[in-house]
Protein backbone atom coordinates (compact mmCIF):
# COMPACT_ATOMS: atom_id res chain seq x y z
CA UNK A 1 0.00 0.00 0.00
CA UNK A 2 1.35 3.35 -1.08
CA UNK A 3 0.08 6.50 -1.06
CA UNK A 4 2.21 8.64 -3.38
CA UNK A 5 2.02 12.83 -3.74
CA UNK A 6 3.49 13.79 -6.93
CA UNK A 7 4.98 17.90 -7.53
CA UNK A 8 1.34 19.10 -5.68
CA UNK A 9 1.07 22.65 -6.11
CA UNK A 10 -1.87 24.46 -5.54
CA UNK A 11 -2.20 28.08 -6.12
CA UNK A 12 -4.47 30.83 -5.07
CA UNK A 13 -4.63 34.21 -6.45
CA UNK A 14 -1.82 36.01 -4.20
CA UNK A 15 -0.43 32.91 -2.86
CA UNK A 16 1.13 29.07 -3.12
CA UNK A 17 0.28 27.58 -0.48
CA UNK A 18 1.74 24.57 -1.49
CA UNK A 19 4.73 24.75 -3.55
CA UNK A 20 5.69 21.47 -5.39
CA UNK A 21 5.24 18.61 -2.83
CA UNK A 22 6.24 15.18 -3.54
CA UNK A 23 6.26 12.44 -0.91
CA UNK A 24 5.52 8.87 -0.72
CA UNK A 25 3.83 7.80 2.22
CA UNK A 26 3.86 3.85 3.20
CA UNK A 27 2.36 1.95 6.32
CA UNK A 28 2.67 3.75 9.29
CA UNK A 29 1.99 6.80 11.53
CA UNK A 30 2.89 9.99 9.82
CA UNK A 31 3.87 13.21 11.58
CA UNK A 32 3.25 16.36 9.27
CA UNK A 33 4.28 19.05 11.48
CA UNK A 34 4.25 22.78 10.06
CA UNK A 35 3.11 26.33 11.57
CA UNK A 36 -0.01 27.91 11.41
CA UNK A 37 -0.42 28.64 7.65
CA UNK A 38 2.54 26.41 6.53
CA UNK A 39 0.11 24.67 4.02
CA UNK A 40 -0.83 21.45 6.26
CA UNK A 41 -4.57 21.65 6.10
CA UNK A 42 -4.17 22.45 1.69
CA UNK A 43 -1.92 19.62 1.24
CA UNK A 44 -4.50 17.42 3.53
CA UNK A 45 -7.59 18.53 1.64
CA UNK A 46 -5.64 17.68 -1.69
CA UNK A 47 -4.94 14.06 -1.01
CA UNK A 48 -8.34 13.93 0.74
CA UNK A 49 -9.31 14.77 -3.38
CA UNK A 50 -11.95 17.53 -1.51
CA UNK A 51 -9.21 20.13 -3.37
CA UNK A 52 -8.08 20.16 -6.79
CA UNK A 53 -4.52 20.97 -7.23
CA UNK A 54 -2.74 23.43 -9.46
CA UNK A 55 -0.69 21.01 -10.60
CA UNK A 56 0.51 17.33 -9.62
CA UNK A 57 -1.24 14.49 -8.62
CA UNK A 58 -1.89 11.97 -5.91
CA UNK A 59 -2.16 8.36 -6.46
CA UNK A 60 -3.36 5.15 -4.29
CA UNK A 61 -1.07 2.39 -5.55
CA UNK A 62 -0.09 3.60 -8.75
CA UNK A 63 -3.99 4.86 -9.88
CA UNK A 64 -4.44 8.64 -9.50
CA UNK A 65 -6.99 9.15 -6.73
CA UNK A 66 -9.29 11.08 -9.16
CA UNK A 67 -9.56 8.52 -11.71
CA UNK A 68 -10.12 5.96 -8.20
CA UNK A 69 -13.44 8.28 -6.86
CA UNK A 70 -15.72 6.35 -4.46
CA UNK A 71 -13.35 2.89 -4.77
CA UNK A 72 -10.77 5.76 -3.25
CA UNK A 73 -13.33 7.43 -0.83
CA UNK A 74 -14.41 3.96 0.27
CA UNK A 75 -10.92 3.29 1.73
CA UNK A 76 -10.49 6.33 3.32
CA UNK A 77 -11.45 8.30 6.62
CA UNK A 78 -10.77 11.75 6.88
CA UNK A 79 -11.16 14.33 9.94
CA UNK A 80 -11.07 17.75 9.21
CA UNK A 81 -9.61 20.83 11.29
CA UNK A 82 -13.28 22.33 11.94
CA UNK A 83 -15.19 19.71 13.40
CA UNK A 84 -19.01 20.31 12.15
CA UNK A 85 -22.38 18.80 13.00
CA UNK A 86 -25.68 19.59 12.69
CA UNK A 87 -27.21 20.70 15.80
CA UNK A 88 -29.99 18.56 16.45
CA UNK A 89 -27.89 15.34 16.20
CA UNK A 90 -26.91 13.60 19.04
CA UNK A 91 -23.31 11.49 18.85
CA UNK A 92 -25.37 8.48 17.73
CA UNK A 93 -27.43 10.30 15.12
CA UNK A 94 -24.39 12.11 13.60
CA UNK A 95 -22.07 8.53 13.62
CA UNK A 96 -25.07 6.83 11.83
CA UNK A 97 -25.67 9.91 9.67
CA UNK A 98 -21.97 9.23 8.70
CA UNK A 99 -22.13 5.68 8.39
CA UNK A 100 -25.08 6.14 5.78
CA UNK A 101 -23.08 8.88 3.71
CA UNK A 102 -20.13 6.05 3.78
CA UNK A 103 -21.71 3.38 2.79
CA UNK A 104 -22.01 0.88 5.81
CA UNK A 105 -24.74 -1.66 5.44
CA UNK A 106 -27.43 -0.61 8.29
CA UNK A 107 -26.32 -4.31 10.19
CA UNK A 108 -22.30 -3.47 10.05
CA UNK A 109 -23.00 0.16 11.24
CA UNK A 110 -24.07 -0.64 14.78
CA UNK A 111 -22.07 -3.08 15.85
CA UNK A 112 -19.13 -0.38 14.65
CA UNK A 113 -20.43 2.26 16.40
CA UNK A 114 -20.83 0.53 19.70
CA UNK A 115 -17.58 -0.53 19.41
CA UNK A 116 -16.09 2.69 18.65
CA UNK A 117 -17.97 4.51 21.07
CA UNK A 118 -16.55 2.25 23.71
CA UNK A 119 -12.86 2.80 22.15
CA UNK A 120 -13.19 6.48 22.38
CA UNK A 121 -14.90 6.45 25.50
CA UNK A 122 -17.88 8.22 24.61
CA UNK A 123 -20.75 5.23 25.54
CA UNK A 124 -22.23 7.50 27.81
CA UNK A 125 -22.41 10.02 25.76
CA UNK A 126 -24.11 8.63 23.04
CA UNK A 127 -27.51 9.81 23.09
CA UNK A 128 -26.27 13.75 24.31
CA UNK A 129 -26.17 16.29 21.42
CA UNK A 130 -22.87 16.93 20.30
CA UNK A 131 -23.45 20.88 20.76
CA UNK A 132 -23.71 20.07 24.78
CA UNK A 133 -20.36 18.26 24.88
CA UNK A 134 -17.02 19.65 25.61
CA UNK A 135 -14.16 20.78 22.53
CA UNK A 136 -12.69 17.11 23.73
CA UNK A 137 -15.76 15.42 23.48
CA UNK A 138 -16.49 16.85 20.21
CA UNK A 139 -13.06 16.08 18.40
CA UNK A 140 -13.36 12.79 19.80
CA UNK A 141 -16.82 12.28 18.56
CA UNK A 142 -15.31 13.59 14.58
CA UNK A 143 -12.36 10.87 15.28
CA UNK A 144 -15.01 8.19 15.74
CA UNK A 145 -16.68 8.93 12.16
CA UNK A 146 -13.35 9.32 10.50
CA UNK A 147 -12.53 5.68 12.19
CA UNK A 148 -16.35 4.12 11.22
CA UNK A 149 -15.38 2.60 7.80
CA UNK A 150 -11.81 0.84 9.02
CA UNK A 151 -10.02 3.19 6.73
CA UNK A 152 -6.64 1.98 4.78
CA UNK A 153 -6.09 5.55 4.90
CA UNK A 154 -6.37 7.90 7.69
CA UNK A 155 -5.92 11.59 7.29
CA UNK A 156 -6.48 13.95 10.34
CA UNK A 157 -5.95 17.47 10.76
CA UNK A 158 -5.53 18.92 14.17
CA UNK A 159 -6.97 16.13 15.90
CA UNK A 160 -5.52 16.55 19.24
CA UNK A 161 -6.79 19.91 19.66
CA UNK A 162 -9.27 20.87 22.21
CA UNK A 163 -8.12 17.56 24.02
CA UNK A 164 -6.80 17.15 27.14
CA UNK A 165 -3.19 15.36 28.15
CA UNK A 166 -4.81 11.94 29.02
CA UNK A 167 -7.22 12.40 26.05
CA UNK A 168 -3.55 12.84 23.78
CA UNK A 169 -2.32 9.85 25.88
CA UNK A 170 -5.16 7.33 24.88
CA UNK A 171 -5.22 9.34 21.66
CA UNK A 172 -1.99 8.29 20.52
CA UNK A 173 -2.39 4.72 22.10
CA UNK A 174 -5.13 4.28 20.00
CA UNK A 175 -3.70 5.53 16.57
CA UNK A 176 -0.60 3.82 17.00
CA UNK A 177 -2.48 0.46 17.54
CA UNK A 178 -4.98 1.34 14.56
CA UNK A 179 -2.00 2.04 12.21
CA UNK A 180 -0.86 -1.65 11.85
CA UNK A 181 -0.82 -2.03 7.52
CA UNK A 182 -2.17 1.28 7.23
CA UNK A 183 -1.44 5.15 6.35
CA UNK A 184 -1.86 7.11 9.14
CA UNK A 185 -1.20 11.16 8.84
CA UNK A 186 -1.67 13.29 11.40
CA UNK A 187 -1.35 17.11 10.56
CA UNK A 188 -0.47 18.82 13.78
CA UNK A 189 1.96 22.11 15.24
CA UNK A 190 1.98 20.75 18.60
CA UNK A 191 5.09 18.56 18.56
CA UNK A 192 4.71 16.27 21.53
CA UNK A 193 1.50 14.58 19.49
CA UNK A 194 3.57 13.18 17.24
CA UNK A 195 6.93 13.02 18.61
CA UNK A 196 6.41 9.06 20.09
CA UNK A 197 3.92 7.50 17.64
CA UNK A 198 5.22 8.69 14.22
CA UNK A 199 7.02 6.46 12.28
CA UNK A 200 7.70 9.37 9.88
CA UNK A 201 7.56 13.00 10.37
CA UNK A 202 7.53 15.61 7.23
CA UNK A 203 7.81 19.42 8.44
CA UNK A 204 6.25 21.69 6.26
CA UNK A 205 6.99 25.57 5.73
CA UNK A 206 5.46 28.17 3.84
CA UNK A 207 4.10 25.55 1.16
CA UNK A 208 7.09 22.97 1.31
CA UNK A 209 8.41 20.32 2.47
CA UNK A 210 11.79 20.82 3.88
CA UNK A 211 12.52 17.64 6.22
CA UNK A 212 11.56 13.96 6.04
CA UNK A 213 12.69 11.09 8.31
CA UNK A 214 12.10 9.73 11.45
CA UNK A 215 12.01 11.19 14.78
CA UNK A 216 15.65 10.03 15.40
CA UNK A 217 16.69 10.89 11.99
CA UNK A 218 15.45 14.37 12.36
CA UNK A 219 16.75 14.99 15.41
CA UNK A 220 20.52 13.99 14.57
CA UNK A 221 20.34 17.18 12.77
CA UNK A 222 19.96 19.41 16.11
CA UNK A 223 23.32 17.21 17.50
CA UNK A 224 25.45 19.77 18.94
CA UNK A 225 22.97 22.57 18.35
CA UNK A 226 20.74 22.12 21.77
CA UNK A 227 22.17 23.68 24.86
CA UNK A 228 21.43 24.03 28.49
CA UNK A 229 22.08 26.47 30.93
CA UNK A 230 21.87 27.07 34.48
CA UNK A 231 21.53 31.79 34.92
CA UNK A 232 20.48 34.12 37.35
CA UNK A 233 16.76 35.01 36.50
CA UNK A 234 16.90 38.71 35.99
CA UNK A 235 19.39 37.89 33.29
CA UNK A 236 16.77 35.91 31.10
CA UNK A 237 15.72 38.89 29.85
CA UNK A 238 18.39 39.94 28.61
CA UNK A 239 19.27 36.31 26.74
CA UNK A 240 15.78 36.07 24.89
CA UNK A 241 16.87 38.46 22.74
CA UNK A 242 19.86 37.04 21.50
CA UNK A 243 18.82 32.88 21.77
CA UNK A 244 16.07 31.06 20.84
CA UNK A 245 15.01 29.44 24.31
CA UNK A 246 13.26 26.39 23.78
CA UNK A 247 12.21 25.85 28.04
CA UNK A 248 12.68 27.44 31.17
CA UNK A 249 12.27 26.01 34.64
CA UNK A 250 13.25 28.07 37.88
CA UNK A 251 15.34 26.59 39.77
CA UNK A 252 16.50 27.54 43.28
CA UNK A 253 18.34 30.06 44.68
CA UNK A 254 16.84 32.34 42.07
CA UNK A 255 18.05 30.96 39.41
CA UNK A 256 16.61 29.69 36.28
CA UNK A 257 17.52 26.61 33.97
CA UNK A 258 17.65 27.81 30.25
CA UNK A 259 17.42 24.81 27.41
CA UNK A 260 18.06 26.44 23.94
CA UNK A 261 18.88 26.22 20.13
CA UNK A 262 22.25 27.76 19.08
CA UNK A 263 25.01 26.64 16.49
CA UNK A 264 27.50 27.46 19.23
CA UNK A 265 27.45 28.31 23.24
CA UNK A 266 25.97 31.46 23.66
CA UNK A 267 25.07 31.21 27.53
CA UNK A 268 28.19 31.11 30.25
CA UNK A 269 28.36 27.35 31.18
CA UNK A 270 25.93 26.02 29.21
CA UNK A 271 26.08 22.30 28.57
CA UNK A 272 25.24 20.30 25.41
CA UNK A 273 21.41 18.71 25.88
CA UNK A 274 20.16 15.31 24.33
CA UNK A 275 17.90 17.31 21.31
CA UNK A 276 13.85 16.48 21.01
CA UNK A 277 11.78 16.99 18.02
CA UNK A 278 10.63 20.14 19.74
CA UNK A 279 14.27 21.80 19.47
CA UNK A 280 14.02 21.45 15.70
CA UNK A 281 10.69 22.63 15.30
CA UNK A 282 11.95 25.39 16.80
CA UNK A 283 15.04 25.56 15.39
CA UNK A 284 13.32 25.93 11.74
CA UNK A 285 10.25 28.02 13.05
CA UNK A 286 11.98 30.55 14.46
CA UNK A 287 14.77 31.39 12.33
CA UNK A 288 12.36 33.97 9.95
CA UNK A 289 11.01 35.37 12.97
CA UNK A 290 14.48 36.04 14.49
CA UNK A 291 15.72 37.55 11.26
CA UNK A 292 12.62 39.90 11.62
CA UNK A 293 12.82 40.89 14.61
CA UNK A 294 16.84 41.42 13.92
CA UNK A 295 15.33 43.60 11.26
CA UNK A 296 13.36 45.58 12.68
CA UNK B 1 -14.08 -2.07 -12.56
CA UNK B 2 -13.99 1.76 -12.43
CA UNK B 3 -15.30 2.67 -16.38
CA UNK B 4 -12.49 5.35 -16.21
CA UNK B 5 -10.30 3.41 -14.74
CA UNK B 6 -11.01 0.51 -17.49
CA UNK B 7 -10.53 2.81 -20.32
CA UNK B 8 -7.06 4.54 -18.50
CA UNK B 9 -6.03 1.03 -18.80
CA UNK B 10 -6.98 1.00 -22.48
CA UNK B 11 -5.61 3.65 -23.67
CA UNK B 12 -2.22 2.96 -22.01
CA UNK B 13 -2.08 -0.67 -23.75
CA UNK B 14 -2.86 0.80 -27.25
CA UNK B 15 0.15 3.15 -26.68
CA UNK B 16 2.45 0.14 -25.81
CA UNK B 17 4.48 -1.61 -28.71
CA UNK B 18 3.75 -4.94 -29.24
CA UNK B 19 5.20 -7.15 -26.19
CA UNK B 20 6.34 -10.63 -26.08
CA UNK B 21 4.21 -11.93 -23.81
CA UNK B 22 5.96 -15.24 -21.56
CA UNK B 23 3.75 -18.07 -20.86
CA UNK B 24 5.14 -18.26 -17.46
CA UNK B 25 5.03 -14.51 -16.67
CA UNK B 26 1.59 -14.29 -17.75
CA UNK B 27 0.37 -17.31 -15.26
CA UNK B 28 2.06 -15.58 -12.48
CA UNK B 29 0.52 -12.38 -13.23
CA UNK B 30 -2.97 -14.17 -13.41
CA UNK B 31 -2.29 -15.92 -9.54
CA UNK B 32 -0.77 -12.42 -8.30
CA UNK B 33 -4.06 -10.92 -9.36
CA UNK B 34 -6.45 -13.08 -8.97
CA UNK B 35 -4.84 -12.81 -5.06
CA UNK B 36 -5.22 -9.47 -5.09
CA UNK B 37 -8.64 -10.10 -5.98
CA UNK B 38 -9.34 -12.22 -3.19
CA UNK B 39 -7.86 -10.12 -0.87
CA UNK B 40 -9.58 -6.53 -2.36
CA UNK B 41 -11.80 -4.96 0.14
CA UNK B 42 -15.48 -5.81 0.03
CA UNK B 43 -17.34 -2.86 -1.01
CA UNK B 44 -21.16 -3.15 -1.15
CA UNK B 45 -22.51 -0.89 -3.63
CA UNK B 46 -24.78 1.95 -1.95
CA UNK B 47 -28.47 1.29 -3.69
CA UNK B 48 -29.74 5.01 -3.57
CA UNK B 49 -33.32 3.92 -2.40
CA UNK B 50 -31.66 2.27 0.62
CA UNK B 51 -29.59 5.68 1.04
CA UNK B 52 -32.72 7.51 0.32
CA UNK B 53 -34.62 5.95 3.42
CA UNK B 54 -31.43 6.54 5.66
CA UNK B 55 -31.57 10.22 4.61
CA UNK B 56 -35.08 10.00 5.71
CA UNK B 57 -34.90 10.71 9.22
CA UNK B 58 -31.93 12.98 9.06
CA UNK B 59 -33.52 15.52 6.73
CA UNK B 60 -36.86 15.11 7.95
CA UNK B 61 -35.75 15.85 11.71
CA UNK B 62 -35.34 19.75 11.46
CA UNK B 63 -38.30 20.46 8.74
CA UNK B 64 -41.22 17.91 9.13
CA UNK B 65 -41.79 19.31 13.02
CA UNK B 66 -42.08 23.02 11.03
CA UNK B 67 -43.93 21.42 8.26
CA UNK B 68 -46.56 19.81 10.89
CA UNK B 69 -46.90 23.59 12.21
CA UNK B 70 -47.88 24.82 9.01
CA UNK B 71 -50.11 22.12 8.60
CA UNK B 72 -52.04 22.71 11.66
CA UNK B 73 -51.73 26.62 10.08
CA UNK B 74 -53.55 25.29 7.20
CA UNK B 75 -56.04 23.82 8.48
CA UNK B 76 -56.90 27.08 11.02
CA UNK B 77 -56.87 29.00 7.79
CA UNK B 78 -58.32 27.07 5.44
CA UNK B 79 -59.69 24.29 6.81
CA UNK B 80 -62.35 25.89 10.24
CA UNK B 81 -62.41 29.24 8.51
CA UNK B 82 -66.40 28.48 8.55
CA UNK B 83 -66.32 28.18 12.57
CA UNK B 84 -66.86 30.61 14.36
CA UNK B 85 -65.16 34.23 14.47
CA UNK B 86 -63.02 33.33 11.03
CA UNK B 87 -66.59 33.00 9.06
CA UNK B 88 -66.25 36.22 7.57
CA UNK B 89 -62.31 36.37 7.70
CA UNK B 90 -60.77 33.65 5.67
CA UNK B 91 -62.89 33.67 2.20
CA UNK B 92 -62.43 37.08 1.55
CA UNK B 93 -58.77 37.14 2.12
CA UNK B 94 -58.30 33.61 0.57
CA UNK B 95 -55.65 34.43 -2.40
CA UNK B 96 -53.58 36.66 -0.21
CA UNK B 97 -53.41 34.12 2.13
CA UNK B 98 -52.98 31.16 -0.24
CA UNK B 99 -49.87 33.09 -1.08
CA UNK B 100 -48.41 33.68 2.11
CA UNK B 101 -48.82 30.70 2.86
CA UNK B 102 -46.82 29.02 -0.39
CA UNK B 103 -44.15 31.60 0.10
CA UNK B 104 -43.83 30.22 4.30
CA UNK B 105 -44.02 26.89 2.91
CA UNK B 106 -40.78 27.47 0.72
CA UNK B 107 -38.89 29.39 3.46
CA UNK B 108 -39.57 26.64 6.21
CA UNK B 109 -37.86 24.13 3.58
CA UNK B 110 -35.47 25.31 1.27
CA UNK B 111 -32.65 26.70 3.51
CA UNK B 112 -32.13 23.18 4.71
CA UNK B 113 -30.90 22.40 1.24
CA UNK B 114 -27.44 23.67 1.71
CA UNK B 115 -26.99 23.36 5.57
CA UNK B 116 -23.66 21.78 5.18
CA UNK B 117 -22.15 24.77 4.64
CA UNK B 118 -24.17 26.43 7.60
CA UNK B 119 -23.00 24.02 9.69
CA UNK B 120 -19.10 23.45 8.27
CA UNK B 121 -20.08 19.69 7.53
CA UNK B 122 -19.31 20.13 3.93
CA UNK B 123 -15.85 18.57 4.25
CA UNK B 124 -16.42 16.01 5.86
CA UNK B 125 -19.23 15.16 4.01
CA UNK B 126 -17.40 15.72 0.62
CA UNK B 127 -14.50 13.13 2.41
CA UNK B 128 -17.21 10.47 2.08
CA UNK B 129 -18.69 7.08 -0.54
CA UNK B 130 -21.73 9.25 -1.17
CA UNK B 131 -21.26 12.67 -3.73
CA UNK B 132 -22.70 15.78 -2.73
CA UNK B 133 -24.69 15.99 -5.65
CA UNK B 134 -26.77 12.38 -4.38
CA UNK B 135 -26.59 13.55 -0.71
CA UNK B 136 -28.20 17.09 -2.00
CA UNK B 137 -30.87 15.68 -4.27
CA UNK B 138 -32.11 13.16 -1.38
CA UNK B 139 -32.53 16.52 0.98
CA UNK B 140 -34.74 17.63 -2.37
CA UNK B 141 -36.72 14.65 -2.49
CA UNK B 142 -37.27 14.11 1.27
CA UNK B 143 -38.03 17.92 1.57
CA UNK B 144 -39.84 17.81 -1.90
CA UNK B 145 -42.53 15.27 -0.47
CA UNK B 146 -43.24 17.79 3.14
CA UNK B 147 -43.75 20.71 0.14
CA UNK B 148 -46.05 18.56 -1.73
CA UNK B 149 -47.67 17.26 0.65
CA UNK B 150 -48.60 20.68 2.14
CA UNK B 151 -49.27 21.82 -0.78
CA UNK B 152 -52.09 19.51 -1.90
CA UNK B 153 -52.99 19.44 2.01
CA UNK B 154 -53.52 23.71 1.58
CA UNK B 155 -55.21 23.49 -1.88
CA UNK B 156 -57.78 20.61 -1.09
CA UNK B 157 -59.42 22.79 2.56
CA UNK B 158 -59.34 25.77 0.11
CA UNK B 159 -61.42 24.26 -2.81
CA UNK B 160 -63.83 23.87 0.13
CA UNK B 161 -64.49 27.11 0.06
CA UNK B 162 -65.99 27.04 -3.59
CA UNK B 163 -65.76 30.85 -3.88
CA UNK B 164 -62.81 30.21 -6.26
CA UNK B 165 -61.95 28.14 -9.00
CA UNK B 166 -59.62 25.06 -8.37
CA UNK B 167 -57.50 26.01 -11.00
CA UNK B 168 -57.12 29.85 -9.33
CA UNK B 169 -56.48 28.67 -5.96
CA UNK B 170 -53.55 27.02 -7.44
CA UNK B 171 -51.87 29.60 -8.86
CA UNK B 172 -52.08 31.91 -6.01
CA UNK B 173 -50.83 29.02 -3.95
CA UNK B 174 -47.84 27.65 -6.64
CA UNK B 175 -46.51 30.92 -7.80
CA UNK B 176 -45.43 32.68 -4.80
CA UNK B 177 -44.41 29.26 -3.79
CA UNK B 178 -42.14 28.96 -7.25
CA UNK B 179 -40.92 32.54 -6.70
CA UNK B 180 -39.57 32.24 -3.18
CA UNK B 181 -38.37 28.65 -4.11
CA UNK B 182 -36.30 29.92 -6.78
CA UNK B 183 -35.58 32.99 -4.81
CA UNK B 184 -34.06 30.67 -1.87
CA UNK B 185 -32.22 28.46 -4.46
CA UNK B 186 -30.52 32.15 -5.64
CA UNK B 187 -29.28 32.83 -2.41
CA UNK B 188 -27.93 29.65 -1.22
CA UNK B 189 -25.71 30.27 -3.92
CA UNK B 190 -24.60 33.60 -4.30
CA UNK B 191 -25.01 34.34 -0.39
CA UNK B 192 -21.48 34.59 1.75
CA UNK B 193 -21.18 31.32 4.33
CA UNK B 194 -23.71 31.18 7.11
CA UNK B 195 -25.54 33.81 5.64
CA UNK B 196 -28.19 31.94 3.49
CA UNK B 197 -30.64 31.15 6.26
CA UNK B 198 -30.95 35.00 7.62
CA UNK B 199 -31.07 36.19 3.77
CA UNK B 200 -33.72 33.66 2.44
CA UNK B 201 -36.48 34.11 5.79
CA UNK B 202 -35.79 38.22 4.91
CA UNK B 203 -36.97 37.06 1.04
CA UNK B 204 -39.33 35.80 2.10
CA UNK B 205 -41.08 37.92 4.44
CA UNK B 206 -40.41 40.85 1.98
CA UNK B 207 -42.07 38.47 -0.47
CA UNK B 208 -45.12 38.34 1.90
CA UNK B 209 -45.27 41.68 2.19
CA UNK B 210 -45.27 42.34 -1.38
CA UNK B 211 -47.99 40.00 -2.18
CA UNK B 212 -49.78 41.47 0.60
CA UNK B 213 -48.94 45.12 -0.49
CA UNK B 214 -50.43 44.34 -3.83
CA UNK B 215 -53.60 42.82 -2.79
CA UNK B 216 -53.92 46.29 -0.69
CA UNK B 217 -53.06 48.33 -3.17
CA UNK B 218 -53.78 46.38 -6.52
CA UNK B 219 -56.42 44.17 -6.52
CA UNK B 220 -56.39 43.64 -9.56
CA UNK B 221 -53.72 40.94 -9.46
CA UNK B 222 -55.86 38.65 -7.95
CA UNK B 223 -59.05 39.20 -10.17
CA UNK B 224 -59.92 36.48 -12.57
CA UNK B 225 -58.96 38.07 -15.52
CA UNK B 226 -54.49 37.91 -14.45
CA UNK B 227 -55.33 34.29 -13.93
CA UNK B 228 -53.35 33.84 -17.55
CA UNK B 229 -50.89 35.99 -16.41
CA UNK B 230 -50.26 34.33 -13.10
CA UNK B 231 -50.67 30.70 -15.23
CA UNK B 232 -47.61 31.84 -17.41
CA UNK B 233 -45.64 33.28 -14.72
CA UNK B 234 -45.64 30.01 -12.73
CA UNK B 235 -44.37 27.70 -15.67
CA UNK B 236 -41.42 30.25 -16.12
CA UNK B 237 -40.79 29.67 -12.35
CA UNK B 238 -41.03 26.36 -12.91
CA UNK B 239 -38.46 26.02 -15.15
CA UNK B 240 -36.59 28.37 -13.59
CA UNK B 241 -36.72 25.98 -10.53
CA UNK B 242 -36.04 23.16 -12.12
CA UNK B 243 -32.77 24.71 -14.21
CA UNK B 244 -31.75 26.00 -10.67
CA UNK B 245 -31.63 22.48 -8.97
CA UNK B 246 -29.87 21.24 -11.79
CA UNK B 247 -27.34 24.10 -11.83
CA UNK B 248 -27.22 23.32 -8.18
CA UNK B 249 -26.30 19.48 -8.50
CA UNK B 250 -24.10 20.54 -11.39
CA UNK B 251 -21.92 22.73 -9.39
CA UNK B 252 -21.72 20.41 -6.05
CA UNK B 253 -20.49 17.68 -8.69
CA UNK B 254 -17.47 19.96 -8.99
CA UNK B 255 -17.32 21.15 -5.60
CA UNK B 256 -13.69 22.46 -4.44
CA UNK B 257 -13.09 24.39 -1.07
CA UNK B 258 -11.91 27.69 -0.20
CA UNK B 259 -8.44 28.60 1.25
CA UNK B 260 -9.55 29.45 4.28
CA UNK B 261 -11.95 26.98 5.22
CA UNK B 262 -15.55 26.16 4.76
Amino acid sequence: MELTIQELTKRYKDKTAVDNVSLTLTPGVWGLLGANGAGKTTLMRMVAGILTPTSGKVQYDGVEIKTLGEAYRDVFGYLPQVFGFYPEFTVADYLQYMAALKGLPKKETDTKIDELLHTLTLADVRNKHIRKLSGGMQRRVGIAQALLNDPDILILDEPTSGLDPGERIRFRNIISEFAQQRIVLISTHIVSDVEYIANRNTIMKDGQIIAVGTTDELVKKMDGKVWQSTIPAEQLHHYERSVRVVTVRNEEGGNVLVRYVSESQSLPDSQIAVPRLEDLYLWLFRSEEAVKEDAE
Amino acid sequence: MNKKLRSKLQAALKDQPALQISEEHLIQTMQEARIAYQNRRHRERIRYSVFLLRQVRFVSAPVWPLHGLLLMCAFWLFGFAGIGGFSNFAPRHLPVLLGCFGVFIAMTSIPFVGRSMQYKMLETEMATRISIPKLLLARIFIIGIGNTLLLMVSFLLASTKAELGTGSIALYLLLPYLIACCGCLFIQAHAHNGQQGFVCTAFCFSLAALLFVLYKTAPVVYEQASASIWGALCAVCAVILITGIYRLLDKAASLDLSPNGI
